[in-house]
């Protein structure tokens, strides 16, 4: 017993070990709810009469009763999940294993089970960019079928890749979306980088207030401010042309915060130890802020780039001809339908999706582990 | 002198002569002019707009066309809109049969008759159903040109029917027979081909089967509905039996339209409820297995009726003259004899005009797609139906208690009425 509490008293100065307490409470209450849902539905079965249809007898039953199976399954499973968490904690965690040969070996069980499980999560994770890459590999009429196929019947390895390329400009695509997402992604660091300097460290009045207007711009979709803009980018002349992908979108209120947030982590005495070394305000922020917040800025520019890379609503307002349309809009314009309503060429639209898609998983790639340090940051943050 | 007052008086009788001239035609295009046309015909229909467009302007040196792709019909609205907002349009444009009433209303479009005026372009020779769509039903105008035009048919399997000697129903009291000689089952009783699969993912479809008996969705007070009349309760009773006795069944839910086709490619439909504008995918995809044809809905009370979907050509009433002038010239030509022809043969969605109809063309389109002449013979059948946004909410609140009734056993008395109240309410509430 002694031995037990001791066990348990380990386990507990745990990080995990609330999570699993909390885990159980939730399968308590979820087995609770089953159990009534049970109950109720066995009374209202006894209930019935034969001449009452299969109809309505569902309709006797109340949501409670029908969702009685899916909370005893749900709970079973979270009950599952918190004894093999706790048999793992007690007999393969090295807080409780006192032998050290033993401690060694468990470390090794230890890496094996965290692999396997962050390759069940990562499987998950991948099956649409799977489901993508081999919808992108059969025919339409394979993906019409009913029931559908976890791989090919008949491979078609660059028919889709063919018919895509030569049906569309995706040349022209990539070279328009790479020219506006590039000055979108440096525009919005360089004002984003500057606003957030004013609204963290500047001393001006009003600062909080001009913060809250940005903040308010956030709320605002684009649903409903693209006609005034359109009106104001039709008169302008600028349908069909960079400008019109790029100037609506030269600022964005959200790297402003993020910014902000970032830059007010920064003690000041960095910065005045930069004034003291003859840095004026733009090397302070260059020099001290920017290098001290790169993993948020390689973050933002990032997101940036993914939105502007993946924008289809507002290029897909200003352009119409093949001169200036971007990817996500070329991709669209693929589709073919039965009358307008179902897509009929999935296939070539997966093709096409695989073709957008490609620049970012390089960028990512290239950019792995800056993205990780940043997200991991503002996470502890 | 008298040479003078000769050639004065032969002046004075050339004068009002070249006055109506000038007067004759004051919509014609005088100068090269360069048009766009927003459309909403996807990938699949480049090349056929390519040579369509191109036949136009080598007929009409003066005005250039240049199609634009804007996406689906609500992009194609939702893109105009900005359009007009920013007084930057296109002269022509592709506009869905939902969107023309705000169209007129707000004074979007063009009024067409003094074109027709000027043209000599007849209504009537308008398909009377399209026609009133195209038409304001304040003042009487038409302000569009019915383009596209498609409807509900019932594609069937030739060669079944033919080897087996089905026979077709003319009318809904015929049904019974032909669902019975059509369908087939499994020795376990499951069937094994289905007589008839009605598409039950949108209420046109199966709309028409209740109306042209005299069932109104909406009454003229727009604030009772007749889904639970006794003539309606009659007709799901059947449909009802129909399911239950495997000889049909109600396509609802996602993916419930590619099930239905995919069935009847295989063979395991003889007869699907569809829309006509499919009827080249359905030939593509058929390939020579089996020969397809159309029949018409079986009539009711000597009712065949059908709904328009479809769109039309509209011109922006913010475009320059010049520009309309040309969209007209354009709009018109697509819209009828030779173009509207080959937009039915390439698309399936068929022509606007009676003369376009009955022309020799037209018999040798038959003679190649002989499916087109059950549609050509039932045009008038077609009706416009209502596209606003109430009647949109109460069909799908009745699609839905049918699907319960047909796919669930929901009882039919109960549920109509249950949806009958709620339609009811939201009646009320507009």
């Amino acid at each position: 017993m002694k031995r037990m509490l001791s066990h348990l008293e380990r386990m507990r100065r745990s990080g995990w070990f609330d999570i699993l307490i909390f885990l159980l409470s939730t399968a308590c209450v979820m087995a609770l709810l089953g159990l009534l849902g049970y109950l109720l539905e066995q009374r209202i079965i006894a209930s019935f009469t034969p001449e009452m249809t299969e109809y309505e007898r569902q309709a006797a039953l109340g949501t409670l009763t029908k969702l009685s199976r899916p909370f005893l399954t749900i709970a079973a499973i979270l009950a599952a999940c918190v004894a093999i968490s706790l048999i793992y904690m007690r007999f393969i965690s090295p807080l409780l294993i006192e032998n050290q040969a033993r401690q060694r070996a468990m470390r090794k069980l230890r890496t094996y089970l965290q692999h396997a499980g962050a390759f069940l999560v990562s499987a998950i994770i991948l099956f649409p960019i799977y489901w993508m890459l081999i919808s992108a590999m059969k025919t339409s009429d394979e993906l019409l079928q009913p029931v559908p196929t976890l791989w090919p019947v008949q491979i078609q390895w660059t028919e889709n890749f063919k018919a895509v390329l030569n049906r569309a400009p995706f040349g022209q695509y990539f070279i328009n979306t790479i020219i506006s997402t590039f000055f979108i992604m440096v525009s919005q660091l360089l004002i984003g980088i500057f606003a957030a300097y004013g609204f963290s460290k500047g001393k001006s009045k009003g600062k909080d207030f001009m913060f809250i207007v940005v903040l308010g711009a956030l709320m605002i979709p684009i649903q409903v401010t693209f006609v005034p803009i359109y009106v104001l980018i039709s008169k302008l002349g600028w349908i069909n042309t960079f400008q019109a992908l790029i100037v609506p979108n030269l600022v964005s209120a959200y790297f402003i915060f993020l910014l902000r947030q970032s830059f007010m982590a920064v003690d000041d005495s960095y910065l005045e130890a930069g004034k003291v070394d003859g840095m004026g305000r733009i090397g302070a922020v260059f020099y001290v802020l920017v290098p001290m917040c790169k993993p948020t800025l390689i973050t933002v520019s990032i997101i940036t780039f993914i939105n502007g890379w993946n924008s289809y609503f507002w290029p897909k307002m200003v352009t119409t001809n093949d001169a200036r349309r971007t990817i996500a809009v070329g991709v669209n314009y693929l589709r073919r339908t039965f009358a307008g309503v179902e897509v009929a060429n999935y296939n070539e639209i997966m093709a096409g999706a695989v073709l957008a898609v490609i620049p970012v998983i390089i960028l990512f790639l290239l950019l792995q582990k800056y993205i990780m340090t940043g997200l991991s940051k503002a996470a502890m943050k | 002198m008298k040479k003078i007052l000769i050639l004065l008086l032969t002046l004075a009788l050339l004068l009002p002569t070249c006055a109506s001239v000038a007067q004759e035609n004051p919509y014609q295009v005088s100068e090269p002019v360069t048009i766009e046309w927003w459309h909403a015909l996807e990938d699949q229909y480049t090349e056929d707009i390519q040579r369509i467009v191109g036949i136009f302007m080598e007929q009409n040196p003066l005005i250039t066309v240049v199609p634009v792709y804007v996406g689906s019909y609500a992009e194609v609205n939702s893109k105009l809109i900005a359009a007009i907002a920013a007084g930057d349009v296109p002269a022509v444009s592709a506009a869905s049969v939902e969107y023309l009433s705000e169209y007129f209303a707000s004074g979007i479009a063009e009024n067409m008759e003094p074109y027709f005026t000027a043209w000599g372009v007849e209504k009537d020779d308008f398909v009377k159903g399209y026609r009133a769509t195209a038409t304001y039903q304040e003042d009487g105008n038409m302000y569009s040109l019915p383009f596209q035009a498609s409807t509900q048919v019932i594609y069937y399997n030739k060669s079944i029917v033919d080897n087996e000697n089905i026979p077709l129903p003319e009318s809904w009291d015929q049904m019974d027979a032909y669902l019975q000689a059509a369908t087939q089952f499994n020795p376990d009783g499951t069937t094994k081909r289905w007589g008839l699969i009605f598409a039950g993912w949108q209420p046109h479809y199966f709309q028409t089967f209740f109306t042209n008996y005299g069932v109104e969705i909406v009454k003229s007070d727009g604030l009772t509905t007749g889904i639970a009349d006794p003539v309606s309760i009659e007709i799901v009773k059947q449909i009802k039996d129909w399911i239950d006795r495997g000889y049909c069944y109600f396509a609802y839910g996602s993916g419930a339209s590619s099930t239905m086709r995919q069935l009847f490619w295989d063979q395991k439909a003889v007869s699907v409820v569809h829309t006509c504008s499919l009827i080249t995918t359905y030939t593509s995809k058929i390939d020579g297995a089996f020969q397809l044809d159309i029949m018409g809905f079986p009539q009711a009370n000597s009712k065949s009726d059908t709904l328009l979907s479809g769109n039309h050509l509209i011109i922006p009433a913010k475009a320059t003259q010049a520009e309309k002038n040309a969209a007209f010239v354009f709009s018109n030509y697509m819209t009828s004899g030779e173009a509207s022809l080959l937009w039915a043969e390439v698309s399936g969605y068929m022509p606007g005009r009676y003369s376009t109809m009955e022309s020799a063309a037209a018999d040798v389109l038959i003679q190649r797609m002989p499916a087109f002449e059950a549609l050509f013979d039932n045009v008038d059948c077609i009706q416009p139906r209502d596209n606003s946004d109430t009647f949109n909410t109460v069909a799908d609140e009745w699609m839905v208690a049918l699907a319960k009734i047909f796919n669930e056993g929901a009882p039919v008395e109960a549920t109509l009425e249950e949806a009958a109240e709620l339609i009811e309410e939201i009646l009320a509430d507009q």
